[in-house]
């Protein structure tokens, strides 16, 4: 947990970042102040990164990434979706599930999370590194 | 339950200026928080609902129940961020700044309640970030405390209280607990103005939202939390597993569906037949009791029928609402609408039109209100458009007589054939999506995504809330529409008056010499029945009926049926009391064997036929039936598909945002109801 927090802060601010974020976000810019899904830089070395529709059922990561369009990923990040949170697939394949998982050392194993299901175009562009 | 922080205000300190005004407060919060639930046991069953102006977000306005002190109370949409594009979170943030209201007068309200979901805090406390700094006097709402600590976890109010500056008031709006401390609270109007500003940006957002959930969770105990915690995730793990399956997801949801549509058909028919006889009871003694004259006539039969034919619709339209309300408060409903993502974005729809779509079942009207949900423009416009097409309560008694007259020994083929038309309407609602989506209204479809809440036991004065809701919609927009035209469709067809025709004359001169009372008034009734029909025939309908008739002589309608199809343009369910007058069967009772029969009978119109009949000869024998199978089948599928409702269109342009939208919805339904009935007409002949 300490690693992705610290992985927020030195988020950038800009909306559009480097790498696969690039791609999708172009012309859309319909959002007001919003950051859209900047990629989170502090991945942990040798770590993998899949996308969340390649994850296994019950596997556990942290969403570093997002290409996708800006409106669908700032909805996907003010539903919690956002960049270090922690998720954990419930339902693999179209339409995907996952579980948002909102935790601290002090709650560690109390579930404090919502469920997301996401068609899968959607899921296939989320980044997650697998814990 | 545990409140925090001194408070520092209260109404009269501020709202200085305005003593007498009535304190305005913005119910605020997440989707799916319970904020609902909470601004309904507050404001009692009695709301105004209406739009936000220039949007289509429904505003809700109630006034607080039990207090001493009136205060008001606007339930606003449930939203993911105050700073997303979308309209829900547009609304909320004209409205925190004072710029928008849902009646003329906007202003900053005096404060502001934020519900958040205890089970859910990290990502509530971003949007509790955002609200705070706006720094209105603000008190905060824990909700679902009761669920949090089944799980293992404790937050404290305290604690948060003063991270956040503001108070704090746990409560669990299921089982009600702390909610007459709420009510007390906004009853004395004591709130603080937060005295902390969460950081702007979203990031520094996000990190103070995880800090402080760090600061006020912890576990309940050190060993019972966990394990309870995870056998509840596990299964909800599986019921979702199984709700979204493609094979047993499916299974589910058309099990889900047949027993919602029985439960309708079954429940409502006992309130209908009540109404029915209220409004056929009042209609006669009205006509029986007052001097025979026009207004009396446009009392009986335009006013109180029509009033009548719009009353009846009331009890599927409620129920099917009801147990909507009932299947989104499981949690059921977010999974069908996921499922259905699946299903529907090969015909360009979202999952998102799925609620629409399934209320159209019921009336247009409201569906199309209901296709607000639906986040993208051009979705949202095909949606609008093609929800007609579902088969709404007022085609069932079409559907009824037609599939009754088409299998009258065997009421399985009749049922199946029923079941058929509701599945032609949906396909011919699919297809006309793909093919709007396809030409107008082109543009890549957006993914769904969509949070699906805890699974939980529905609560009753949530689903009577939405019930009334919807009724009330239904009624003010429906019901003086429908008022307006049963009074306009009265006087084209009772004028001009004619004098009665030599028949019923005949008739009745029988009946002067018939021999028993029994005789007299049956040859009364049918003088009655073959004058109405004879009025019916030469009024402004009638004549309109005979004009149109070479248009649908391609799908084999006489022109009696075409003063059916004319009649019913603006309502189709008058189709039904039309051909009951026009084949002089004296009464709409399909399930009356003698009525059905004399419909069943009834003979061909024709001009030719007309002036045989004027030359003494009766009634001429070459013609044949008017409900042949092919002109059955003609008629049922031009039913299913043909947009005969003014309401409807009304509510498209508005919705929509322009008559040629209506005007398109109007055209394209009449063509492909056109070309469908004269298919049918063709392979049926």
């Amino acid at each position: 947990m300490k690693d992705c927090c610290s992985g927020m802060e030195s988020g950038r601010s800009e909306p559009v970042g480097a790498g696969c974020c690039a791609g999708a976000n172009g012309g859309a810019g319909g959002g007001r102040a919003l950051p859209a899904f900047p990629e989170s830089r502090s991945q942990a070395r040798g770590a993998v990164t899949v996308s969340l529709a390649t994850m296994k059922p019950g596997q556990r990561g942290i969403v570093r990434s997002a290409d996708l369009a800006d409106d669908d990923a700032q909805l996907l990040r003010a539903m919690g979706l956002r960049p270090a949170a922690e998720v954990r697939l419930c339902r693999l394949g179209e339409p995907c599930i996952v579980e948002v998982m909102g935790g601290t050392s002090a709650t560690a194993g109390c579930v404090c999370s919502c469920r997301i299901g996401l068609a899968k175009p959607l899921a296939e562009r989320v980044q997650v590194e697998l814990a | 339950m545990t409140t925090a922080t001194a408070p520092n205000s209260t109404w009269s300190s501020l709202m200085p200026d305005r003593p007498d005004a009535m304190p305005r407060v913005a119910l605020l919060g997440n989707p799916n928080t319970g904020k609902t639930t909470i601004f309904n046991a507050l404001s009692g069953l009695r709301h105004k609902t209406s739009n936000f102006p220039g949007t289509t977000q429904e505003a809700r306005i109630g006034t607080l129940q039990g207090a001493a002190r009136e205060v008001e109370i606007i339930d606003l949409p449930g939203a993911y961020s105050l700073e997303l594009p979308q309209s829900e979170s547009r609304v909320c943030r004209e409205v925190l700044a004072g710029t928008l209201a849902a009646g003329d007068d906007a202003r900053e309200p005096d404060a502001v309640v934020i519900v958040a979901d205890a089970t859910n805090l990290p990502r509530n406390l971003v949007f509790v970030g955002e609200a705070l700094r706006r720094r209105l006097p603000t008190l905060v709402v824990l909700n679902m405390t009761d669920l949090a600590r089944a799980r293992g976890l404790r937050i404290d109010p305290a604690v948060l209280a003063s991270r956040l500056g503001c108070e704090v008031l746990a409560c669990s709006a299921r089982s009600g607990a702390g909610l007459d401390q709420l009510r007390a609270r906004l009853s004395e109007g004591r709130f603080t103005i937060p005295n902390r500003t969460p950081p702007g940006s979203r990031e520094g957002l996000e990190a103070w939202a995880e800090e402080t959930y760090a600061l006020v969770a912890s576990r309940e105990s050190a060993d019972a939390g966990p394990a309870r915690g995870e056998s509840a995730d596990t299964f909800t793990d599986r019921l979702d597993r199984v709700l979204v399956h493609p094979l047993w997801g499916m299974l589910v949801f058309a099990g889900v569906m047949t027993l919602l549509f029985a439960a309708i058909f079954k429940l409502a028919t006992y309130p209908m037949d009540w109404i029915d006889a209220l409004f056929s009871f009042s209609a006669h003694w009205t006509a029986a009791h007052l001097p025979e004259g026009i207004l009396t006539d446009l009392l009986a039969n335009g006013i109180i029928a029509g009033i009548g034919a719009t009353v009846i619709f009331l009890p599927q339209i409620c129920l099917l609402f009801f147990l909507i309300s009932i299947l989104e408060d499981t949690g059921y409903l977010a999974r069908a609408a996921l499922m259905m993502d699946r299903v529907l974005r090969p015909f360009g729809l979202p999952g998102h039109a799925f609620v629409p779509l399934l209320s159209s079942h019921a009336c247009a009207l409201p569906g199309i209100m209901a296709c607000r949900g639906v986040p993208d423009r051009r979705e949202r416009l095909a949606t609008i458009l093609v929800a007609p097409f579902m088969t709404c309560s007022a085609r069932i008694p079409v559907y009824v007589l037609l599939t009754t007259l088409l299998f009258r020994d065997s009421p399985l083929l009749a049922a199946l054939a029923f079941v058929g038309c509701y599945a032609l309407g949906v396909v011919a609602g699919l297809v006309s999506a793909l093919i709007a989506r396809r030409t107008i209204l082109r543009g890549a479809s957006r993914p769904m995504a969509i949070e699906l809440p805890t699974y939980k036991r529905p609560g009753l004065r949530n689903a009577l809330s939405a019930t009334l809701d919807r009724g009330w919609i239904f009624l003010k927009n429906a019901g003086t529409n429908i008022l307006a035209i049963c009074i306009v469709l009265w006087w084209l067809s009772s004028y001009p008056h004619v004098e009665p025709p030599a028949r019923a004359q005949e008739l009745r001169a029988q009946a002067e010499a018939a021999p028993t009372p029994e005789a007299r008034d049956g040859l009364v009734a049918q003088a009655e029945s073959v004058q109405a029909s004879h009025a019916l025939e030469r009024s402004y309908a009638g004549r309109m009926g005979q004009a149109v008739q070479p248009l649908f002589a391609p799908l084999g309608f006489d022109w009696k049926l075409s003063i059916g199809v004319v009649t019913s343009f603006a309502a189709r369910e008058v189709f039904v009391s039309t051909m009951a007058v026009v084949t002089e069967a004296g009464s709409d009772d399909v399930g009356d064997q003698t009525v059905l029969e004399t419909v069943a009978n009834a003979r061909r119109g024709s001009w030719r036929a007309e002036t045989l009949a004027a030359d003494g000869t009766g009634e001429p024998a070459q013609a044949g039936p008017i409900f042949t199978r092919p002109v059955c089948w003609a008629l049922l599928v031009y039913y299913v598909l043909a947009m005969q409702c003014l309401p409807t269109l009304a509510v498209t342009a508005r919705e929509a945002g322009g008559l040629k939208w209506a005007a398109l919805q109007l055209g394209w339904m009449f063509a492909l109801a056109y070309a469908g009935g004269w298919l049918a007409f063709t392979l049926a002949g």
